[in-house]
């Protein structure tokens, strides 16, 4: 049991290599990695929360969701290998668009996403629509999430929809999108399944499209 | 001529140690951190002009002796010329300027709400920037959101809208630069001109984190082979994307900013170089970009001191606001700004007009705006101590229980006083009249502008010859 709290601990210290060693050593010593999983995501969950609700800032919940990540790293191969069923929401691959270098927003989302339960991909920025295509082909993720921030780059987001059509992937992918100049018409305009205005909203938008 | 005004008295916050270590720490960025530079032809260059620089990285490290000698370099002072010559700047550090915002993709008209902007509407921004006193600096307020080549669009209505010196964003690197500077030399009539009195200045970010994206690095070198005046000035969110110190996140900026800077000077020694740092910090409990900040003061302080410790002009933030509304908060949040930068020392003060944290331009905030750089430049006056304004002779006549309104001493100084356009009492009595509110008073000012306010046009000719390069550059979008 002590493993779990330090890795409890890990987390509420911020403390990213801590929390990958206690993972390991876990591991090796027989503890469920499912049982990992849940602690992680339960003290990530609770953090969220807090958040949502004004009661602690930003920084608070990245570095948890460093840690967490850290730990999660270790776990799911693990879980993988074994054969496991993992308790995830789903898994979400999100990418700032070509020619789009703003990412803070992206990364929020990302750290917001994670802390609810989903897997995250995230592709970084500027991430050319071919690369984006070949990454949601291979990795076939239940949703794709696309950030804009410049009116020059949002056709962007209407291309990869266009493209997922073309490939009949458009009715096995959701697809949310988001940025200062996204709007919900323009969402539904390019047919895209959901659109978010801030970070948390995106959780719940997701949770509603997947029907979590 | 446009000359700029200072404060009577600048807010300083270094000593001169605290500026030292400030300066020694952007050198120790530049020289030992280093930054990302996302364009191998650029690294290349700075690799022959004495950078080192890591290919594979893409990173480079510029020597500090290589900072000092661009510090030294870059020109204090500057003419930034216009399409009338009444409106040239006689640009210089130490002074200030102001500039209305650029760049939103949504109009607020204060009494109807959002809308997206028209070709129309870019006009109607820069005729009103056009008509400002204050303004010295015109820049289109929104962008259109259709439009794939905006950087044409806006240029074309800035060029043909407004006879003051104005701003031009690079959005796709060296080859739209090239056509912004052929519709530019259109204009002015021949590449000397463009040189001598450069109509336009360019304006690009580096990512923070040190980093500069490929395409804005080799626009600074397209432009600067003209030897036009170029501003870097990166939008640092202390806490995210810059250290939440401010001292660490100043540092960080300006060595960001400073990248343009060797960039500009390699390629053209001299080469008029704005610099700047964004002031307003990542609102971190909510996670959300901001455009006022109470650090925003501490912050244009510190920019502005180091400023004049360098002799380079830097760009600020004024005149903004997070309100969608014309409320309390966007009356305060746009005066504070404004004197934040003013009283600061920061020289293109730049923003006037962004409402909605930069969701939208209002051109009602930059009329309203226009006033509040009028109470800076008069509080800019000071105030003189001699036997006149003593004023000992005018008490002794008018004495106890006089009065001075019919004196000749009141005459002779009431046009002193600032009348405020719109920030005035209005009495009212059995009720409160909305109509009475100085955002009307604005509103009307604003309708009026746009009703009777033409600048001079460009002549027929050259407006086809500026469609014929837009319609030529269709294929770089
Ligand atoms: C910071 C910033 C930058 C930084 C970006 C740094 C970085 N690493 O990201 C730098 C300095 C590099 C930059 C560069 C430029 N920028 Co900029 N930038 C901004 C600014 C001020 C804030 C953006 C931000 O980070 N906000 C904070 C985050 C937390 O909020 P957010 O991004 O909106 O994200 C939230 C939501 O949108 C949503 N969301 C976001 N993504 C997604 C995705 C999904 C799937 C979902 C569901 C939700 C979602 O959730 C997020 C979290 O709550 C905006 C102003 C604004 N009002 O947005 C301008 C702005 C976006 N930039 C603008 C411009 C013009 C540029 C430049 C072209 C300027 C230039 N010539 O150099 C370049 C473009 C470079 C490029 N090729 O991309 C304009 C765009 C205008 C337009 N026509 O589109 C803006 C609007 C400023 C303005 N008012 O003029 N910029």
């Amino acid at each position: 049991m002590s493993y779990l709290d330090d890795i409890k601990d890990a987390i509420s210290d911020f403390d990213e290599d801590r929390g990958r060693e206690l993972a390991e050593e876990a591991v090796d010593e027989g503890v469920d990695p499912l049982d990992i999983l849940d602690v992680v995501s339960e003290e990530l969950g609770k953090l969220g929360e807090k958040f949502d609700a004004g009661e602690i800032f930003l920084p608070t919940v990245m570095s948890a969701a460093d840690v967490v990540k850290a730990v999660m790293d270790v776990v799911n191969p693990v879980i993988e290998e074994s054969g496991g069923e993992r308790d995830s929401e789903g898994s979400v691959m999100i990418a700032t668009v070509e020619g789009d270098i703003h990412d803070i927003g992206k990364s929020m989302v990302a750290s917001m996403l994670l802390s609810n339960g989903y897997d995250v991909i995230d592709l970084g920025r500027d991430v050319p629509n071919e690369d984006f295509l070949k990454q949601i082909e291979e990795k076939m993720p239940d949703a794709v999430g696309m950030s804009s921030m410049l009116t020059t780059t949002m056709g962007r987001q209407e291309e990869i929809v266009e493209a997922l059509r073309e490939k009949g992937l458009k009715d096995k992918i959701k697809v949310i999108v988001g940025g200062a100049p996204i709007t919900q018409s323009y969402a539904d305009e390019i047919g895209a399944d959901g659109y978010a205005k801030d970070a948390i909203e995106a959780t719940k938008t997701l949770n509603k499209i997947l029907n979590n | 001529m446009r000359k700029g005004v200072s404060p009577a008295e600048n807010i300083r916050l270094l000593d001169d140690d605290d500026v030292r270590e400030i300066h020694n720490n952007i050198l120790h960025i530049m020289e030992n951190i280093g930054l990302k530079l996302k364009n191998d032809e650029v690294l290349e260059f700075l690799g022959d002009n004495g950078c080192e620089v890591d290919f594979d990285e893409q990173m480079v490290y510029v020597p500090s002796y290589l900072v000092e000698e661009c510090i030294d370099s870059a020109p204090s002072s500057f003419r930034l010329g216009a399409r009338d010559s009444e409106n040239d700047v006689m640009f210089q550090q130490g002074r200030s300027y102001f500039c209305s915002c650029s760049g939103p993709i949504n109009v607020l008209d204060q009494e109807e709400g959002f809308k997206k902007p028209e070709y129309e509407d870019l006009e109607e921004s820069i005729r009103v920037g056009d008509y400002l006193e204050n303004l010295d600096v015109v820049w289109n307020q929104y962008t259109l959101v259709d439009d794939e080549l905006l950087g044409l669009q806006s240029l074309k209505a800035m060029l043909t809208n407004t006879t003051k010196h104005i701003g031009v964003f690079n959005w796709y690197g060296r080859d739209l630069v090239g056509k912004q500077i052929e519709m530019l030399k259109e204009v002015v009539g021949s590449e000397e001109r463009l040189r001598k009195r450069p109509p336009a200045t360019l304006y690009v970010e580096p990512a923070s984190p040190l980093s500069m994206a490929e395409e804005h690095a080799e626009a600074i070198l397209e432009w600067t082979d003209y030897g036009m005046p170029v501003l870097n000035f990166p939008i640092p969110f202390a806490g995210a994307t810059s250290p939440a110190t401010i001292p660490g996140s100043v540092s960080q900026a300006l060595a960001e900013s400073f990248l343009g800077l060797v960039i500009s000077q390699l390629n053209n020694p001299g080469n008029p170089f704005i610099g700047g740092t964004w002031p307003f910090p990542m609102d971190l409990r909510q996670g959300k970009s901001t455009y006022f900040a109470a650090e925003a003061l501490l912050i244009q302080a510190v920019t502005g001191q180091m400023a004049d410790f360098y002799g380079i002009p830097v760009f600020g933030t004024g005149g903004c606001t997070n309100s969608y509304f014309p409320d309390a908060q966007m009356g305060t949040e746009m005066a504070m700004t404004l004197m934040g930068a003013f009283y600061g020392g920061e020289t293109l003060i730049h923003d006037i007009g962004y409402t909605g944290a930069g969701d939208a331009g209002a051109i009602e905030n930059t009329i309203y705006g226009n006033e509040i750089v009028s109470i800076l430049k008069r509080q800019a006056e000071g105030v003189t101590i001699n036997d006149e304004t003593l004023a000992l002779e005018v008490m002794e006549d008018v004495g106890p229980l006089g009065e001075y309104v019919a004196t000749k001493h009141t005459r002779d100084h009431m046009e002193d006083l600032y009348f405020p356009e719109f920030l005035t009492r209005e009495k009212m009595e059995e009720e409160r009249e909305p109509d009475k509110k100085a955002m009307k008073r604005v509103r009307r000012k604003c309708n009026d502008i746009l009703e009777t306010h033409n600048p001079e046009p460009v002549d027929e000719e050259t407006e086809k010859k500026l469609d014929e390069i837009i319609d030529e550059a269709s294929d770089l979008a």
